[in-house]
């Protein structure tokens, strides 16, 4: 059996222990129960049966008793009957008046001759055995015998015995005498002794008749052996000589104790027998005899033990059964009984455990009840005040929640200061069955008006009928004066905003404005730096032509024509990066950054080099440009920074001092130091220098260059670090990493020639662009067809087939835009590109253009350009 | 009163004297014993239509004077009756050398005889209608116990004197004797077989003797 939990064991509860002993003590209980029935109902058998066996013994035996007693009776009925009748005889009467005893004798041997036994066995057919009388006397009346003197009736022996009981007696005596014959044996001899009675019914004399010893009148009865017991001596044929003589002294015990039962048993040679006596001649003179019936008990009481020990065998088994039954019971019954118990028992912890909870749930409810801060309220729809925490009372101005709650009925529905608040509250409610910050204006008790929030829930019963209302009430008022004034302020904070930001959008524009001016000043400088080695080196190639046959020369000066040319173009992308940056203009393409170092190295040497030997003060150039993997850049861009950099550090040695470049390639990326021994930077100034518009250099500066590099770094995905100290010197740290991980850039691949050769519409108004764009189509293997203006465009696409156009925005007439839309009406599937001088995206696309590329516009853009705008067309 | 009585005859006797054979005459009262009247409700034999109680001859007693006389002559008869289950009379005087018929006068057999010692006789069965009828002489005085040995109530007695001079009181025990010698006799008054009452009377001719028993 598995508990949920432990059952903490204290007092008073069920404890782990108990089912199992229950179980044990409704076993032995039930055991106990049915050993005792079976012990009660084993002894009640047993006594039942020995009582029952007891009564049909005795009975019997009564039966047997009896039935022997009347035959018996009858037979001393009859005798006592004839001896009565003979001893009314005339003739007896007679001679005793004659007191002739001859006479008499001879009389009474003729009268009594159907009684006497003349030796002459009954008739066989007699059904009924008479009695017969071995002998007769008579006796006086004071019980002499009459003897006869003739010698025809011998004298018996026992006469005497008569004499003694016929002296004085007025009834018929029935005795027994005890005749010895010669052999020793006893028998008994039945004597009557019959009144005889004169005319004058006087006792004249007394007639003796004897009888032989009892014939039992059919005895059949085996177990039964009766006798006679006169005087102490037994005569009963049944029984063996040896044992009468002891017997008899029973019996004369027996019969001489007070005790009246009729019934004893006794032990005759180690059996027991039921022994019955009964006096024969009750109220006689003579000794009394008494018939001794004994019965058999052995065969009864073997018997009773045989069922004594059935019964036992019974019960041992009933016992067995009602042990095993018990058992199984006791476990049937037990188990759940013990799971009750456990059931309870769990209950009850679990009860205990739930109000504890509850309690504490209580106490806590009570707690937040009593004090919280909002007033919590319980309401009738009527509007009555179920209950009402003291928060809520003091919210209405009343002392207490009992003060609240006896206001009169419905009082909750004036709480309002409007009058239909409560019939919309109400209504609220019902439909939707909750209200949340329900905002209205209420009276307190003073009359005065506050605000209040109301949140409330209905409660509902099964059929959905409103019970009542509880909820939540808050004092609003001061918030909701708060919230007026603050929206006031806010009204007037937002409109000085809006002033503010015109403020600052017209004092940006004014700076945006100087910061143009300057930077165009800045620009035309640079640009003018960027100019002059292509103007330098186109006229030393064109002065001295010999140069150009060293192709190698030649390149080399070519080469930085266009680096310069490049970079020209990246100053005035500058202006781009003044109001806006893109992003998309970048391209990106491995770049090798200690070779772009030593390239704006080279760039602004004017600057580094002129500008401080004007001033007297030297700056020398430090290189430590270790060899470093390519990192994914916008070459012009990063040239750009490095630029900034270098020109910020020759703006801080003003008086000279040494710039030290470092590449340094590392698992992460490439690391860039440009550093200077300047007079480093203040504290504040560290802060705030990438800030746009901050600048140290007063008027000369836009603030904008820092934060320029600052924004190119990020787009590369690189760092920018600083390391500066006032009087020492500043390092900028960047670090490139080695790949670019910006997904709004599309890395560019590098650019490939197109492997179609394609028929080109070039629009383009200005003469060099044009020539130069033709070159760069033919070098790829294009054909190009020129025109100057859209209209001719328009008429040359017209009349040959073109496979792609290229036109630039700005002409003079049909725009490029206007030119599209007119090619896309012929052909809609027409590739066109827009080529544009202004700072674009992909969002200046006109409808009609499917790329747009700003100038200048390098060969790999030209490609892409192509490919993407045959891809998208 | 005996005395008186006995002074009284006494006296008479002197008168009368020694008087001519003038006939004495005794007369008295005897008183009787009570006998009661006997049951016979007998299982052994039927009453044919009679009642239950039969009411015997009252009893009586018999008064003689004792003495010798000489005896009388002629034949002396005398008749015992047996009537309604009983002896009639009860109780019959005879003097020595009567016979005594017993005729049966019932409807049914009676069986008389007697054990006693003045005659032994037993007569049998017989009825009514058979004849002779059988008659006793009776030759010895005294008592003669007469039984019927078909009913045992049947109980009578002859008394057998010597003497000629008797008389069977009546049923209140009143007697007279007449003709007596004169004399001195004993005067008996047999009441029953076991009492007899004397008186000594002396007999004038002529007088009349009132005795009285007892």
């Amino acid at each position: 059996m598995s508990t949920s939990h432990e059952i903490p064991a204290t007092p008073g509860r069920l404890t782990r222990s108990s089912p199992l002993s229950f179980r044990a003590k409704l076993r032995l209980w039930l055991m106990l129960i049915v050993f005792t029935a079976t012990a009660i109902s084993l002894y009640v058998a047993q006594r039942v049966a020995q009582v029952s066996d007891e009564a049909n013994l005795r009975n019997k035996f009564q039966t047997r008793l009896g039935y022997l007693n009347g035959a018996r009776e009858a037979r001393e009925t009859e005798v006592s009957e004839q001896c009565r009748r003979l001893a009314q005889s005339v003739r007896i009467q007679a001679a005793l008046e004659e007191q002739d005893v001859e006479d008499l004798y001879a009389n009474a041997r003729i009268e009594l001759r159907d009684v006497l036994d003349n030796g002459q066995p009954p008739a066989q057919d007699a059904p009924v055995k008479p009695p017969r009388a071995t002998f007769f006397r008579f006796l006086t009346i004071d019980g002499k015998l009459l003897e006869p003197t003739s010698s025809s009736t011998p004298p018996e022996p026992w006469e005497n015995q008569i004499t003694a009981a016929g002296a004085g007696a007025t009834t018929q005596q029935i005795g027994y005498v005890t005749v010895t014959d010669t052999a020793g044996n006893i028998s008994f001899h039945e004597i009557v002794i019959t009144p005889i009675l004169g005319p004058e019914g006087e006792k004249i004399a007394q007639l003796v008749l004897g009888f032989p010893p009892v014939d039992p009148v059919g005895n059949p009865d085996p177990e039964l052996k009766t006798g006679l017991c006169v005087n102490g001596q037994l005569d009963m044929p049944g029984l063996p000589a040896a044992e009468r003589a002891p017997l008899a002294e029973s019996i004369a015990r027996i019969i001489h104790s007070p005790g009246n039962d009729a019934n004893f048993v006794v032990k005759i040679g180690n059996e027991p027998y039921l022994l019955s006596y009964k006096i024969l001649n009750p109220g006689s003179h003579f000794i009394p005899a008494y018939e001794v019936c004994l019965y058999s008990l052995s065969a009864s009481m073997a018997q009773q033990q045989r069922w004594r020990w059935r019964i036992v065998g019974t019960a041992v088994l009933v016992l067995l059964f009602g042990l095993g039954v018990s058992h199984l019971l006791s476990s049937r019954l037990s188990r759940p009984v013990e799971q009750m118990a456990e059931v309870s028992a769990q209950n009850v912890a679990r009860r205990e455990e739930a109000e504890a909870e509850r309690d504490m749930t209580e106490q806590k409810y009570q707690s937040i009840f009593e004090n919280a801060a909002e007033g919590i309220f319980l309401l009738t729809p009527e509007g009555n005040f179920t209950s009402a925490n003291p928060a809520m009372a003091r919210i209405f101005g009343y002392a207490s929640s009992a003060q609240l709650r006896a206001e009169p009925e419905g009082r909750a529905k004036n709480l309002y200061a409007q009058p239909d608040t409560w019939e919309e509250f109400l209504s609220r409610i019902q439909s939707e069955n909750r209200v949340s910050n329900f905002e209205c204006e209420a009276k307190t008790r003073d009359g005065k008006v506050i605000w209040i929030s109301q949140n409330a829930r209905a409660v509902r019963d099964a059929a959905g009928k409103l019970l009542y209302l509880e909820g939540t009430v808050e004092d609003i008022t001061d918030r909701r004066h708060a919230a007026d004034a603050l929206r006031k302020l806010n009204i007037e904070l937002e409109k000085a905003l809006a002033d503010l930001r015109t403020t600052q959008n017209q004092v940006i524009q004014q700076e945006r404005l100087r910061a143009l001016g300057q930077m165009a000043s800045g620009i035309a400088h640079d640009f003018n730096n960027s100019l002059m080695p292509i103007m330098g080196f186109s006229e030393l190639l064109l002065a001295h032509p010999a140069i150009l046959d060293d192709k190698e020369k030649t390149s080399g000066y070519l080469e930085t024509i266009r680096t310069a040319a490049k970079d020209a173009a990246s100053i005035v992308s500058r202006l781009r990066e003044f109001y806006r940056s893109n992003e998309n203009s970048d391209v990106f393409a491995p770049v090798n950054l200690a070779q772009l170092l030593r390239q704006s190295i080279s760039l602004t040497q004017p600057k580094w080099k002129g500008q401080a030997q004007a001033s007297g003060a030297e700056t020398r150039i430090v290189e430590e440009l270790e060899t470093v993997p390519p990192v994914s850049g916008d070459e012009s861009a990063l040239r750009e920074v490095f630029a900034n950099l270098i020109f910020n550090a020759v703006d801080a040695m003003p008086r000279g001092g040494s710039i030290t470049l470092r590449t340094r390639g590392e698992e992460s990326g490439v690391t860039v130091e440009i550093a200077d021994t300047g007079g480093g930077m203040s504290e504040e100034v560290r802060q705030r220098c990438l800030e746009p518009f901050f600048t140290t250099k007063g008027n000369r500066g836009t603030g904008l260059g820092l934060a320029m590099v600052f924004g190119i770094v990020q787009r590369h995905g690189g760092t920018l670090d600083l390391r500066t100290e006032q009087g020492k010197g500043t390092t900028f740290i960047l670090h490139f990493p080695l790949q670019v991980s910006i997904p709004a850039a599309i890395v560019e691949s590098q650019s490939l020639p197109n492997p179609d050769r394609l028929h080109v519409l070039l629009v383009e108004d200005e003469p060099q662009v044009r020539d130069v764009l033709t070159a760069f189509l033919e070098t790829d293997g294009h054909s190009v067809g020129n025109a100057e203006d859209g209209a001719e465009g328009l008429r040359r696409f017209l009349a040959e087939k073109f496979d792609l156009v290229i036109t630039d925005k700005a002409m003079p007439g049909m725009s490029g835009n206007q030119l599209a839309l007119e090619i896309k009406r012929f052909s809609p599937h027409m590739p066109v590109v827009l080529l544009s001088g202004f700072n674009t995206g992909d969002n200046d696309k006109g409808p009609g253009i499917d790329v747009i590329v700003s100038k200048p516009i390098t060969i790999p853009a030209l490609r892409k350009a192509i490919r993407r705008a045959r891809e998208t067309a | 009163m005996n005395l008186l009585s006995t002074t009284a005859v006494m006296g008479l006797l002197g008168v009368s004297g020694v008087a001519a054979q003038a006939q004495a005459t005794i007369e008295g009262t005897v008183t009787l014993p009570h006998e009661a009247s006997i049951e016979v409700i007998n299982k052994r034999y039927q009453m044919n239509g009679e009642q239950g109680m039969i009411a015997p001859d009252p009893p009586a007693a018999v008064v003689f004077l004792e003495g010798s006389f000489p005896a009388k002559k002629g034949s002396l008869k005398a008749q015992l009756v047996q009537k309604n289950l009983d002896f009639a009379p009860r109780l019959l005087p005879v003097q020595i050398g009567t016979s005594v018929e017993f005729p049966n006068q019932d409807t049914t057999y009676h069986s008389l005889f007697s054990f006693s010692k003045a005659k032994r006789f037993d007569l049998g069965r017989y009825r009514s209608d058979e004849t002779p009828v059988p008659s006793v002489v009776f030759d010895k005085p005294g008592p003669v116990v007469l039984h019927c040995d078909i009913h045992e109530h049947m109980r009578a007695i002859i008394l057998v004197l010597e003497t000629p001079y008797f008389a069977k009181t009546d049923a209140q025990g009143k007697y007279r004797i007449g003709n007596l010698p004169a004399g001195h006799y004993h005067f008996k008054a047999w009441l029953n077989d076991k009492t007899t009452l004397e008186k000594t009377v002396d007999l004038k001719d002529g007088g009349t003797l009132h005795v009285d028993f007892p």
